[in-house]
């Protein structure tokens, strides 16, 4: 048998408008009679006898049943033209006649092909409403669009704005943290500075050195090896020691890491005089004649002094400046330490040492001629060194004039770069750091991804939020307007069906509890109604009756039928007889009433 | 064996003319050469869900009663217009003329109720038929209570309407004095919100006679407006469920 509704079910009899599901289903049934109806399409021609027989088949098994799928999709010509045009209405007729038949996966893609509903799902999904028609897309969808307009739009904004102040902060945070950098090689170079000084103080105030200074010449060897023993020991001690040597005060030199300085007179150079006139000296970045290679150094004198008198002057030279480790910094850094008129004394990076950095204006060959620095000495002769000129970006020009602080973008030979610069006032020279901009353009880089990656965090948070929103306030009303359909068609609407929802204390669970309070008193009515209804007492007014059926009984007609009767159904019971093959006599007809007054 | 069955109600607009068309399409359906005949003669109906104009019918069952015709000669074969039929079945149509002159005719002039009941039995006879169906006049005139007399079955068709209780109280009376073999109940137009079960007890202990069928209220039959039997507009209605098992228990009928 057929387990399929009835058409139309009771309940839905004397309801109005019809569903979807409603319509569809009385399209489908059209179609199940024009499948089992005999007129084949025109133009086509169909034995009669067949058609006959076919109808005969089809009656004989309960109605609709006799239909196979195949029927359905062979037969397509002859309900094709009963598709509705409406998209969701087809997509309705169509999922029923699978449903009804069973179809199976082949014959199921079939039909669509047929009906024209399979290919026009560009969506994965089934979406219940026209997309095409914003203004009849569910609240929900419409709701959570706004909230996830009003949420990710800030939250991608702020990102943005993020981004950029981090970029902002990154540059800074970088140029800061390269003058921290440039303050860290200075204060090392001072330090060393300050080192030597209190060594140069250590050895003038030595008691073999004061007792040897005080002594005449010829009583200074007896003290000469305790004094060069000293000197060796601080020589060997500081790698970076240029030379530790003793002026008497004459002048002449009477010990020294370096013997062949003894007895030499010293007494024209400034340091000398100026430590016997019992003054501390510190020299400016120099390069000593006496090496064969440029190395900056700078020399500290302390005097020798026994009480008030002054007995000679301690003298320690130090190439700390280009040996130092104050100028070993990490991967990716230049550090130099840069004379006021632009000399590189030193640095980490062997193609700026020893060069110049100056503008780059077209002088740069002048000035290279003009500053010029020691080379070495040759076989008694001196000679000076050319220096290389690295052109300076006219952004960089405040390292080369400020004596403050500072950091400045620019480029050295073309190479765009942030430098940082400390002074170093005791040297009068700057310690200089410098980045590559690249460098720093990939660190910035790495804050902006992190920036971006918070900032992606944040917007699917904000989505997640959007949706979770929209959720909340799309459920209930799905809930709801699917109670208000039930109440519509006078189906009960149960406590269980928005149990979720009259919870609420917000509008939509008044909303909530007023629609069920509606269905309920609804369906009191209704049973009320029914109960009214089913109330209807068939009365029968006896009396009235009896005088109607007298007035008929008691006319001539009825008397003269009444006798009549018996004889008509007796003719009528023989008639069947011989019907039947048993002969009768032949009747006489009965006599009837003749013309009926109208 | 041949049936002569009366559909009758007290009143109009009880749903009789489509009730008998779609009763006699279920009965042709199983095999049986049926025909209906329209002694409406005042206000013919049965005509129009088998789908004839006032031009489509050259005779009517009016000239007959004038003596114009054989009464056979008066049946239109309407198997072809529902649908293949098993062998052996068949439904032919007597329609009343719904030409006014022939109504007023009949009206001014009256005839002969004895010329019907042999029309009836010319038809039985002549067309070899197995069932007669009479969709009668309503209320109760001489021609309806000939039907009556004539009836192996007679069905009142009736609505939960105490004008129509009251009425089909007087037919069923008369019924019984003219001994109707058979009678059954037809109450046609019942609300959804009704018992069936309780009206159908109801009915059937007031008027001491069986239910033949409870059919709903429905707008799709007021939508079919009569345009064809509504059996086969709908078949798998609950109404045409209905009329087929009332088809059934008519042909049950000893």
């Amino acid at each position: 048998m057929d387990s399929s509704p009835p058409l139309i079910s009771r309940d839905e009899i004397s309801s109005g408008a019809l569903s979807r599901q409603r319509r569809a289903r009385l399209l489908v049934q059209r179609i199940l009679e024009r499948l089992q109806s005999p007129q084949a399409p025109a133009g086509a021609p169909e034995d009669a006898l067949a058609r006959q027989l076919a109808g005969v088949r089809r009656r004989a098994a309960a109605p609709g049943t006799a239909i196979q799928a195949s029927d359905l999709l062979q037969g397509a010509e002859r309900w094709q033209g009963l598709l509705p045009s409406e998209p969701l209405l087809r997509e309705e007729v169509v999922a029923q006649l699978q449903r009804r038949f069973s179809l199976a996966a082949e014959d199921a893609r079939a039909l669509a092909r047929l009906t024209g509903t399979g290919t026009r799902r560009w969506i994965p999904w089934r979406l219940s409403f026209p997309l095409h028609t914003p203004a009849a897309w569910p609240v929900g969808v419409k709701l959570g669009g706004v909230m996830l307009l009003f949420s990710l739009v800030p939250a991608l904004l702020v990102g943005n704005v993020g981004a950029w102040l981090a970029q902002a902060q990154a540059e800074q945070s970088l140029k800061k943290q390269l003058q921290g950098i440039a303050a860290t090689v200075a204060g090392r170079l001072d330090e060393n500075l300050r080192e030597y000084g209190k060594l140069t103080r250590y050895l003038a105030s030595n008691p073999a050195v004061i007792r040897m200074a005080g002594t005449s010449p010829g009583e200074r060897p007896l003290l000469g090896p305790e004094v060069l023993g000293l000197l060796d020991r601080l020589q060997a001690s500081h790698s970076d020691a240029a030379y530790i040597y003793l002026i008497d005060r004459t002048g002449r030199c009477f010990a020294s890491s370096d013997r062949k300085l003894i007895g030499h007179d010293y007494s024209f150079r400034t340091y000398v005089q100026q430590g016997l006139r019992q003054e501390a000296y510190m020299s400016g970045i120099y390069y000593p004649v006496s090496t064969t290679s440029p190395r900056a150094a700078v020399s500290i004198a302390r005097p020798i002094r026994e009480g008030r008198t002054v007995l000679g002057v301690a003298v320690m030279g130090t190439y700390s400046l280009a040996e130092s480790r104050a100028l070993d910094l990490k991967t990716g850094l230049t550090a130099l330490v840069l004379e006021n008129d632009g000399v590189i004394a030193s640095s980490n990076d062997p193609r700026l040492a020893m060069g110049i950095l100056g503008p780059d204006d077209g002088q740069a060959e002048a000035r290279r001629r003009r500053i010029s620095r020691n080379d070495g000495i040759d076989q008694g002769q001196r000679f000076r060194r050319l220096l290389t000129y690295h052109p300076l970006s006219a952004s960089l020009k405040p390292l080369l004039a400020s004596k403050q602080a500072g950091v400045g973008a620019g480029a050295i030979d073309g190479q765009e770069l942030v430098a940082a610069w400390q002074p170093l006032e005791a040297y009068g020279a700057k310690a200089v750091v410098i980045e590559s901009q690249q460098a720093q353009r990939q660190a910035i880089q790495a804050v902006q991804r992190k920036v971006m990656l918070l900032t992606s965090l944040l917007g699917l948070l904000a989505t997640g939020w959007a949706v979770l929103a929209s959720r909340r306030i799309s459920r209930p009303l799905r809930s709801l307007t699917q109670a208000a359909a039930q109440l519509e068609t006078d189906q009960p609407v149960e406590e269980e069906q928005l149990s979720a929802v009259i919870r609420r204390k917000d509008d939509l669970g008044v909303l909530g509890r007023q629609l069920l309070q509606a269905a309920r008193e609804s369906l009191k009515r209704q049973a009320s109604l029914r109960a009214q209804v089913a109330a209807l007492h068939i009365k029968i007014d006896q009396k009235q009756r009896d005088r109607d059926v007298a007035v008929i009984v008691d006319s001539d007609f009825f008397g003269e039928l009444k006798a009549a009767a018996a004889q008509l159904r007796a003719q009528r019971q023989r008639r069947r007889l011989d019907a039947a093959g048993s002969p009768s006599p032949i009747d006489s007809p009965a006599p009837m009433p003749q013309s009926p007054r109208p | 064996m041949s049936l002569i069955v009366s559909v009758h109600s007290f009143r109009g607009g009880t749903g009789k003319s489509n009730t008998t068309a779609s009763l006699a399409v279920v009965l042709a359906q199983q095999g049986k050469r049926v025909a209906i005949v329209d002694t409406d003669i005042q206000s013919p109906g049965l005509h129009v869900p088998f789908g004839f104009g006032a031009e489509d019918l050259q005779r009517s069952i009016n000239q007959f009663l004038h003596g114009e015709c054989d009464i056979a000669e008066v049946a239109v074969d309407v198997s072809d217009r529902i649908g293949p039929l098993p062998e052996g079945g068949a439904l032919l149509l007597v329609p009343a003329s719904i030409k006014a002159s022939e109504i007023t005719r009949v009206l001014r002039e009256g005839y002969d109720v004895g010329l019907l009941q042999e029309g009836f039995q010319s038809l039985l006879d002549d067309l070899e038929l197995d069932v007669l169906i009479i969709d009668t006049h309503p209320g109760l005139n001489e021609e309806t209570l000939l039907s009556l007399t004539l009836s192996d079955v007679l069905l009142l068709v009736l609505r939960p309407d105490q004008q129509d209780f009251q009425g089909t109280a007087v037919t069923v009376e008369i019924a019984r004095r003219l001994e109707v073999p058979n009678m059954l109940l037809i109450l046609n137009k019942l609300p959804s919100q009704m018992d069936g079960e309780a009206v159908r007890q109801q009915v059937e202990s007031t008027y001491r006679v069986p239910l033949g069928a409870c059919l709903p209220m429905d707008e799709g039959i007021a939508m079919n407006a009569s345009s064809r039997p509504f059996v086969l507009a709908q078949p798998e209605h609950p109404w045409s469920e209905q009329v087929r098992q009332l088809a059934q228990r008519v042909v049950a009928v000893p």
